[in-house]
């Protein structure tokens, strides 16, 4: 089998031909494990530099990932443990007053791209619900987005109570959005992630 | 030339006597009165008050009335989220729950529109005469994100033909806010559509060119002048974004001005808007705000360049940073002149420059800055006396005073500084914000040293 094919039908989005692939390949005999290592995530890695290089966009993105997600959902009972191994658990929240999706769902594919198990507190999320998402999770890495000047202070906020209910030395936070800066998210305690790839980069260094 | 010629030269692409400014005074109009932005903006007078206020403070050359692009899509029936310090946000997608066909294209009476109609009115007739008034309008692709959710992202691949006639509708609703805007006497349609950046110019091409240009030659029909913003990196789409029939394109930090001023006078459509809006109006000082808007002038200067903000300015933004920029721009800024500010300065500790004793052969350099780290001109004087200190050895002792008080800037107008940074040779200011070259230095040492 040759996994380019899927991997070069990912990076175009064409989430049809990614599954007809991916079901070949299972019929052919090959195993789940090198079709998810050297298929579907060698494309998504590829989708990743193409980001990053400006060569694609958020819609193309989004299609790539949903074409992964057609793959995983032949592959996923076939899987056997040990397989796909979660490198940890990240918690992803825009935080309270910002109500931007996009920013926490692209690293969210990237990272579930690269092994991470996502948690996605979603839009809007006090900082006391994400103290109780990391006391529960007990994740690695604590992803913030803000998009607005203003609601980038809330970060410093969800990062003061997670300090307070004493388990922010067991995470790593990393934040982005388009306010923030690297000297703005060392100030408030944190690193910053310029985009969706470098978060993946940032939490691979940490696990 | 009075600010509304001024504007107007501008975006028709001809020479202007200075370069004309306009902050892009939002939310934090609500700031100069003390009130929230949601009460702000839900009511025409808060709205003139802030305005004038704005126009009282930041000698503009044109204002927006409001700069809240959720307007549409709330009389459309999206569910809105106020803040206290924000533009209201879309909660909830109106096309999650009802069908395109479904929809009625707003009215003069639907939503804010009455507010926002009625407020245009007043400050037509206030300061209309004066400076550019500018109506804002979500742009089409903007509108049917907050219509149908970030599922147009993939649905444009997928199902390129329904979001085309999505998009059609939005133009439909800008057109339609555009002229109620033109008929209450805006001199300047803004086509905000900042989600645009996010698209591949391929896409551009499809889902926003066309359709924007039909939306801006339906406002140029009606004999008042449309530009375009835009926000976030819109680098590959600046071209496109001057290929819309439109008068003037406006975007932020991410995209480079040097870029964009060359692609823009190819097409001689008017350009700016480039403040960098957190690092430096947020953030930053009244002179590094001076210096930031002198660096863009520099670049930027020329037919067609507007000095402006990157979007909307944050709720927080010192008013003092925008008086500042205003200042400079009308050609009266001075670092002292921060002395008439009402706020206070950093109250922190300050380096001490009392004058130092000096023995006969020796020589001893101060230089004094407001706020050096981000201040460019600061770093260069410090390299200046860098450079030539290995000629002097041990005679030349040097060192670098940050002024952070009131009370150290009126010491330093007492000895006659007007702007910083300042060089003091032997407790004498020689170099007033001016950076001398090596030679200059090394004279202006010669003289004083004993």
């Amino acid at each position: 089998m040759n996994f380019e094919a899927i991997t070069q039908n990912l990076v175009d989005g064409q989430t049809k031909k990614v599954r007809e692939l991916v079901q070949k390949a299972v019929d052919e005999g090959c195993s789940a494990k090198q079709i998810l290592n050297e298929g579907l995530l060698a494309g998504m890695n590829e989708v990743g530099s193409l980001f990053q290089e400006g060569e694609l966009f958020v819609p193309e993105v989004l299609m790539a990932a949903k074409a992964m997600h057609m793959g995983m959902e032949i592959i996923a009972p076939l899987l056997k443990e040990g397989d796909h191994e979660s490198k940890g658990k990240v918690i992803l929240a825009s935080v309270e007053g910002d109500l931007h999706d996009i920013g926490i769902k692209l690293v969210g594919m990237m990272m579930a791209g690269a092994g991470y198990e996502i948690i996605n507190l979603g839009v809007d999320v006090p900082a006391d619900q994400i103290v109780e998402a990391v006391k529960t999770h007990k994740p690695k890495v604590v992803g913030l987005a803000a998009l607005l000047t203003t609601s980038m202070m809330n970060m410093k906020t969800a990062i003061q109570a997670l300090k307070t209910a004493g388990v922010y030395d067991e995470v790593k936070v990393i934040t982005g959005g388009a306010p923030v800066t690297d000297r703005f998210a060392k100030e408030i305690g944190a690193y910053y992630a310029a985009d969706a790839v470098y978060a993946v980069e940032l939490a691979n260094q940490f696990c | 030339m009075n600010g509304k010629e001024r504007i107007l030269a501008a975006l028709s692409f001809q020479p202007t006597d200075r370069t004309p400014w306009v902050p892009y005074a939002g939310v934090q109009t609500a700031n100069l009165l003390g009130m929230d932005a949601d009460v702000y903006l839900q009511n025409a007078d808060n709205i003139v008050k802030g305005i004038l206020k704005a126009y009282e403070l930041y000698q503009p050359d044109g204002l927006p009335v409001i700069f809240d692009i959720q307007m549409e899509a709330e009389a459309l029936g999206c569910e809105l989220k106020w803040a206290k310090k924000n533009p209201p946000a879309v909660k909830s997608h109106i096309l999650e729950k009802k069908g395109l066909s479904e929809l009625k294209l707003p009215t003069e009476n639907d939503g804010r529109y009455p507010i926002a109609l009625e407020a245009t009115r007043k400050l037509v007739a206030a300061v209309g005469d004066k400076i550019a008034i500018y109506g804002l309008i979500c742009g089409p692709f903007t509108l049917a994100l907050h219509l149908r959710g970030t599922d147009i992202f993939t649905e444009m691949i997928e199902e390129p033909e329904k979001i085309g006639e999505l998009i059609e509708f939005c133009t439909r609703v800008g057109k339609d806010l555009a002229r109620m805007y033109v008929e209450a006497g805006v001199d300047v349609i803004a086509v905000v559509d900042p989600m645009t950046s996010q698209i591949s110019p391929r896409f551009f091409k499809r889902f926003v060119l066309p359709y924007t240009a039909d939306l801006n030659q339906y406002v140029k029909a009606m004999g008042v002048k449309v530009t375009s913003f835009c926000c976030g990196d819109a680098t590959k789409n600046i071209e496109l974004m001057c290929q819309t029939e439109t008068d003037g394109i406006a975007f932020d930090e991410n995209v480079d001005l040097g870029y964009a001023k060359e692609i823009a006078s190819r097409y001689k459509v008017s350009f700016g808007g480039n403040l960098p809006l957190t690092t430096v109006m947020l953030f930053g000082s009244p002179v590094d705000n001076v210096e930031e808007a002198r660096r863009e002038v520099e670049i930027g200067k020329g037919v067609g360049y507007v000095l402006s903000p990157g979007c909307d300015i944050p709720f927080d933004t010192p008013a003092n940073n925008l008086i500042a920029i205003s200042k400079y721009i009308n050609g009266h800024f001075s670092s002292i002149d921060i002395l008439d500010s009402a706020e206070p300065l950093q109250n922190e500790e300050e380096a001490e420059f009392e004058d130092v004793e000096v023995k006969p052969g020796e020589v001893f350099v101060e230089i004094v800055t407001l706020d050096s780290e981000g201040c460019p001109p600061c770093q260069y004087m410090c390299e200046s006396v860098r450079k030539i200190e290995r000629k002097y050895g041990s005679r030349l002792t040097w060192r670098e005073s940050l002024v952070k008080t009131r009370a150290g800037i009126k010491r330093m107008a007492k000895l006659g500084v007007k702007n910083l940074p300042a060089m003091l040779i032997n407790n004498e200011v020689v170099f007033d914000n001016i950076i001398p070259s090596e030679d200059e230095l090394i004279s202006a040492i010669e003289k004083r040293i004993k």
